[in-house]
C-alpha cells in the first residue's frame, strides 16, 4: 500500500456503503489508481461472496412439530401449576373443616379425661375463699365497736 | 415502525392472536436457521438454536414493544441465542468436526457430506471442500466479529442495526466487521487461490 492509501478499515467500510459522501467518493478516485488496494478490497469481496454462496438451509420437516411440541411443553408447565392451584384451592374448606372437627374432639376429650375434684380439694378451695375474707374477719371486733358507738351518738 | 407488516403481526400476536405468531414463524424460520447455520457450522445446533430463538420470540410477546423492525428484532435475539451457545461447554464438541483440512475427521466428514462416491466428479468433492472450509473459517472467528460479519454479510444489516442488535456504537461494529473479513481473508487463502 502506498502512503496515501486507505486503510483496510476504511476499505471495509467502503465495501459496505458505510462511508460519508466525501470519503466515499475520494476512495473511489483512489481505487482507480491504485491496483494493491483493488486486490485488497477484492479479497473482501471474495470472503462476503464465499460466506453469501453457502448453500441455503431449510427447516426439516419435523422442525415444525419439534418447536410446538417445546411450546406445549411450555404451556404444560403453566397448566400443571393451575392445576395444582385448583387442588390447593378444591381442599382448603375441607382442611379447614378438619381442623375445626379436630379441635372440637380434643376439647371434648380433655373435658371427659380431666379428673374429679377430692373431698380434699374442696375443703382447701373453700379454706382459699375464706382467706380472701381473712381482713374482715380479722378486724370484726372494730366493725362491732363502730357500730355501738354509731348507736350511743344516736341515743344521745 | 409502525408500518413494519411483521411489527403489526406481533402485536396481534400479543394481542392473543396466535395466527399472527404462526405467520411470523413461517416467514423467517429459515433464514434463521440459515443465519444460525453459518454461526455454528452444525446444520441440527442451527435448528435447535432457532427454536431457542422462536420460543423467545413467543415468551416475550406480552412485554413487546416495536422499537425497531421485526427483523432488526428478532435477529438481535437470534444473536443472543447463538452467543450463548458458545459460551456454552459442550460447544467446542458440537465444533469439533470443523477441524482444518488434513485431520481425519476433516476428510471424513468432507466425504460423508458429499455422499463420497469414486465415481463423482472432483469438481463436486471440491465445492464440499471449499464449503466445508468456509464454515471452519467461520466457526474459528472470535464470536462478536462472526456474529457482526454474518449480520452485516447475511443479513444484511446496516452498521447502526448491528449496533442495536449487538448494543455497540457503531464504530465499535465497523471494527467488528473490519477484524472478521481480514481474519476470514487469511484463512481462505487457498480458497482464494494464494
Amino acid at each position: 500500500m502506498k502512503k496515501e492509501c486507505p486503510s483496510e478499515q476504511s476499505l471495509s467500510a467502503f465495501l459496505d456503503g458505510a462511508l460519508a459522501d466525501a470519503c466515499r467518493h475520494q476512495i473511489r478516485e483512489h481505487l482507480d489508481n491504485c491496483a494493491v488496494c483493488r486486490q485488497a478490497l477484492k479479497r473482501f469481496e471474495l470472503g462476503d461472496e464465499a460466506i453469501r454462496s453457502l448453500p441455503g438451509i431449510t427447516a426439516r420437516p419435523a422442525f415444525n412439530r419439534e418447536f410446538w411440541h417445546k411450546i406445549d411443553q411450555m404451556g404444560m408447565v403453566r397448566r400443571q401449576s393451575f392445576w395444582g392451584m385448583r387442588w390447593l384451592a378444591h381442599w382448603k374448606p375441607l382442611l379447614a373443616a378438619g381442623l375445626t372437627a379436630s379441635i372440637i374432639a380434643g376439647v371434648a376429650i380433655w373435658q371427659f379425661t380431666s379428673p374429679v375434684p377430692s373431698v380434699q380439694d374442696v375443703i382447701i378451695a373453700e379454706s382459699i375463699e375464706m382467706l380472701n375474707d381473712f381482713d374482715l374477719i380479722q378486724n370484726l371486733e372494730l366493725f362491732e365497736t363502730w357500730e355501738a358507738l354509731q348507736m350511743i351518738n344516736a341515743q344521745g | 415502525m409502525q408500518t413494519d407488516p411483521d411489527v403489526a403481526l406481533m402485536l396481534r400476536f400479543k394481542d392473543g392472536d396466535p395466527d399472527a405468531f404462526q405467520q411470523l414463524f413461517d416467514r423467517h424460520k429459515n433464514s434463521v436457521i440459515h443465519f444460525c447455520h453459518r454461526f455454528c457450522g452444525d446444520e441440527r445446533v442451527a435448528e435447535e438454536l432457532a427454536q431457542e430463538t422462536f420460543i423467545r420470540v413467543y415468551r416475550a410477546a406480552g412485554r413487546y414493544y416495536p422499537k425497531a423492525l421485526f427483523r432488526t428484532w428478532l435477529f438481535k435475539i437470534a444473536t443472543n441465542v447463538c452467543l450463548n451457545e458458545l459460551r456454552r461447554p459442550g460447544y467446542r464438541m458440537r465444533s469439533e468436526s470443523l477441524d482444518g483440512p488434513g485431520s481425519k475427521k476433516y476428510e471424513a466428514s468432507i466425504n460423508q457430506q458429499a455422499g463420497y462416491d469414486s465415481k463423482r466428479p472432483d469438481a463436486l468433492l471440491h465445492q464440499e471442500e471449499q464449503r466445508h472450509m468456509v464454515l471452519a473459517a467461520i466457526a474459528r472467528l472470535p464470536g462478536d466479529q462472526r456474529a457482526a460479519l454474518l449480520l452485516r454479510v447475511e443479513g444484511e444489516f446496516s452498521y447502526h442495526e448491528i449496533g442495536q442488535q449487538m448494543g455497540r456504537s457503531e464504530n465499535q461494529v465497523k471494527t467488528l466487521i473490519y477484524r472478521g473479513r481480514r481474519k476470514l481473508k487469511d484463512a481462505l487463502g487457498k480458497y482464494f487461490g494464494d
